[in-house]
């Protein structure tokens, strides 16, 4: 009877019945009644049977309105999880056909996640070991792809003759769970918020970094700048500090100098008040022995005693003259009026040879006056014949063998420039730099008694108190010398 | 031998040598040391030629000629200065018609010589002159 009924549900229910043994209440509490109902009244005939069997069809009815009702999902499987029948929940929770379940293992449609297979496999174990199973929870994949969580129990049927069944109770607890999908959602997306937060702090804090090491680099240039302009001012406080020094002593240096340069004025003058004085009382003492001693010269009978006589005369004579120079340039070189007139320096030239013209004639040295009679200058007569007087001196002494002496005069200006060149030994510029100083000698004159040393720097000194200048010209040794001076020319209007 | 030369000077080596040159050519020489003992010679009646250091101590031989001239004492003398400068320096007004010359310190003998004698004639012709007339 039961196996005509197509209807597993029929069928589960019969069987359901039969395996009510093992306890299982609630479902089971009316078929049992239907159970005894029909034990009960097994023994009356064919109406008792009707009865039953109305009976039985109003139970299956309800086992079936239950089982197809049901707000969850029922997999009915057999011991090798290969599902048996699935009520219309289960084609509703994976949106699937019974047909396409029925006859296949539970994994099999892919719906159960794979990596839950094994824990689902070991807790069907367990199930079919101690007859029901922990409430688990499955995810798993609809069969458009969507997931579906699942709360599942599982129970342990045995039938007559040992045969095992399992009864997996699945209920939807997506919505539940989706919850847990959200906060999970949310947990990752404010993990991925922390994560942001935390990129962004890492951002922050590579810039703080960097803005760091600008402040530190900013600072640095600022302490570097500070430093040098430190440098700078110190560098200044010295540059400062050296110049006040210099100051002081450009200071110390100019009074030095002054002191210096008031000293040798002093000196100078001393100098000249010496000399001036030295040759005035060499006068008095020189006057007896110049006096007195040609007159011991006469008296020597011996031969050798008159040369010796003579050799004290010439050395007395040198002497009377360097102090007659020496007074003479000491009065030039004190404030000495000029007496100025007009006069004619061929004149003045022509007397100067004409007094000499014995002495030229003893050196062998022949004399001309190529002055224009016409010159006339602004001069001290007295004082321009001397100039003339020891320039032909001088030259004559340097003529040794002999030689010409050319006197000549240009005008320039307002001034007359006459020189006196001779034919004699010429001046070195070594020497040139030197002839009119006082007292200097050139090497070929040292001894020469007949030369104070003074004629050349008398001449300048008279020369140039008449504001005119001296110089000479040689073209070396040999080669002769030509002295030039200046005086200033007679203004005729 | 007349005496026609008087030789002024502090210096005893100089009075010495002017002595020595002049006597040689047959002058007779009154060496004085002052200004003061010329005067007095002079006020004893000495005429004849002055040679006159000008640099004397106490009295200078200016100061003794002025005094001398104040005193009328040179009449038919000649002066001649004796002097170590280079130039006189003295204001000479007073004395041009007197002084008749400056003698060089140092002087050589000739010079000498030839200037007193120079010197003497002219005193001789003045005499000459005064007894003429």
């Amino acid at each position: 009877m039961s196996e005509r009924r197509e209807s597993p549900v029929t069928q589960g229910a019969t069987e359901v019945r039969s395996e009510s043994v093992l306890g299982h209440e609630g479902y089971t509490g009316e078929l049992e009644k239907a159970l005894e109902l029909d034990t009960a009244s097994s023994i009356d005939g064919r109406a008792e049977f009707e009865r039953r069997e109305r009976a039985l069809k109003e139970s299956e009815e309800k086992f079936r309105m239950i089982f197809e009702h049901a707000n969850d999902g029922i997999i009915y499987l057999d011991e090798s999880c290969t599902i048996i029948d699935v009520n219309p929940r289960v084609e509703e929770m994976f949106g699937t056909k019974r047909e396409d379940l029925v006859g296949k293992g539970f994994s099999e449609k892919g719906f159960v996640l794979p990596h839950l297979v094994p824990r689902i496999l070991s807790e069907l174990d367990r199930a079919l070991g101690s007859g029901f199973g922990d409430l688990i929870e499955i995810e798993a994949r609809r069969m458009d792809g969507s997931p579906i969580f699942l709360e599942a129990s599982l129970r342990v049927i045995v039938r007559e003759g040992g045969d095992r069944r399992l009864i997996a109770l699945l209920r939807d607890v997506t919505g539940r769970n989706r919850v847990g999908v959200e906060m999970q959602r949310k947990s990752a997306e404010l993990l991925a918020a922390h994560e942001e937060q935390q990129n962004l702090m890492n951002a922050l804090e590579e810039q703080n970094r960097i803005i760091c090491d600008s402040q530190l680099e900013l600072a640095e240039a600022l302490d570097r700048a500070v430093r040098s302009e430190e440098e700078v001012r110190d560098k200044n406080e010295q540059l400062l500090a050296m110049q006040e020094n210099l100051r002081e002593m450009n200071q110390h240096l100019e009074e030095r100098v002054m002191q210096r340069t008031s000293e040798i004025a002093s000196l100078l003058r001393q100098k000249e008040s010496f000399i001036n004085q030295l040759a005035h009382d060499l006068r008095s003492p020189l006057t007896p022995v110049v006096a007195l001693l040609p007159m011991l010269r006469d008296r020597q009978s011996d031969p050798k005693s008159k040369e010796i006589a003579e050799m004290v005369i010439r050395n007395i004579d040198y002497m009377e003259d360097l102090v007659s120079s020496t007074i003479k340039l000491a009065k030039l070189n004190a404030d000495v009026k000029f007496d100025l007139s007009p006069i004619s320096i061929w004149a003045t030239v022509d007397g100067v040879l004409k007094r000499g013209q014995y002495r030229f004639a003893e050196s062998n040295v022949s004399v001309e006056n190529r002055i224009d009679r016409g010159v006339m200058v602004s001069a001290d007569r007295l004082r321009l014949a001397e100039v003339i007087e020891n320039l032909a001196t001088n030259a004559v002494k340097f003529m040794p063998g002999g030689g010409a002496l050319v006197f000549d005069a240009q005008t320039s200006g307002e001034f007359a420039v006459i020189s006196v060149r001779d034919t004699g030994i010429g001046i070195t510029s070594e020497q040139m730099a030197h002839i009119f100083e006082e007292f200097w000698k050139a090497d070929k004159s040292r001894h020469d008694l007949g030369s104070s040393g003074l004629g050349l720097a008398i001449c300048q000194r008279i020369v140039e108190k008449h504001g005119g200048k001296i110089w000479a010209e040689s073209e070396g040794t040999g080669k002769g010398t030509t002295f030039f001076f200046t005086l200033p020319l007679h203004a005729t209007r | 031998m007349e005496t026609k030369i008087m030789i002024v000077d502090d210096e005893p080596d100089i009075r010495a040598a002017v002595c020595t040159i002049l006597e040689a050519s047959g002058y007779g020489v009154l060496p004085v040391e002052s200004g003061a003992r010329c005067i007095e010679e002079l006020e004893k009646g000495f005429r004849g030629v002055i040679l006159m250091d000008v640099m004397m101590p106490e009295m200078d031989g200016w100061a003794t000629t002025k005094k001398a001239i104040g005193k009328g004492l040179l009449e038919g003398n000649v002066v001649a200065m004796l002097t170590a400068k280079e130039d006189p320096d003295a204001d000479l007004e007073e004395v041009a018609e007197t002084v008749v010359n400056y003698i060089r310190k140092p002087f050589k003998p000739d010079m000498l010589v030839s200037t007193v004698g120079r010197y003497c004639r002219w005193l001789e012709r003045d005499r000459n002159a005064h007894l003429a007339g």
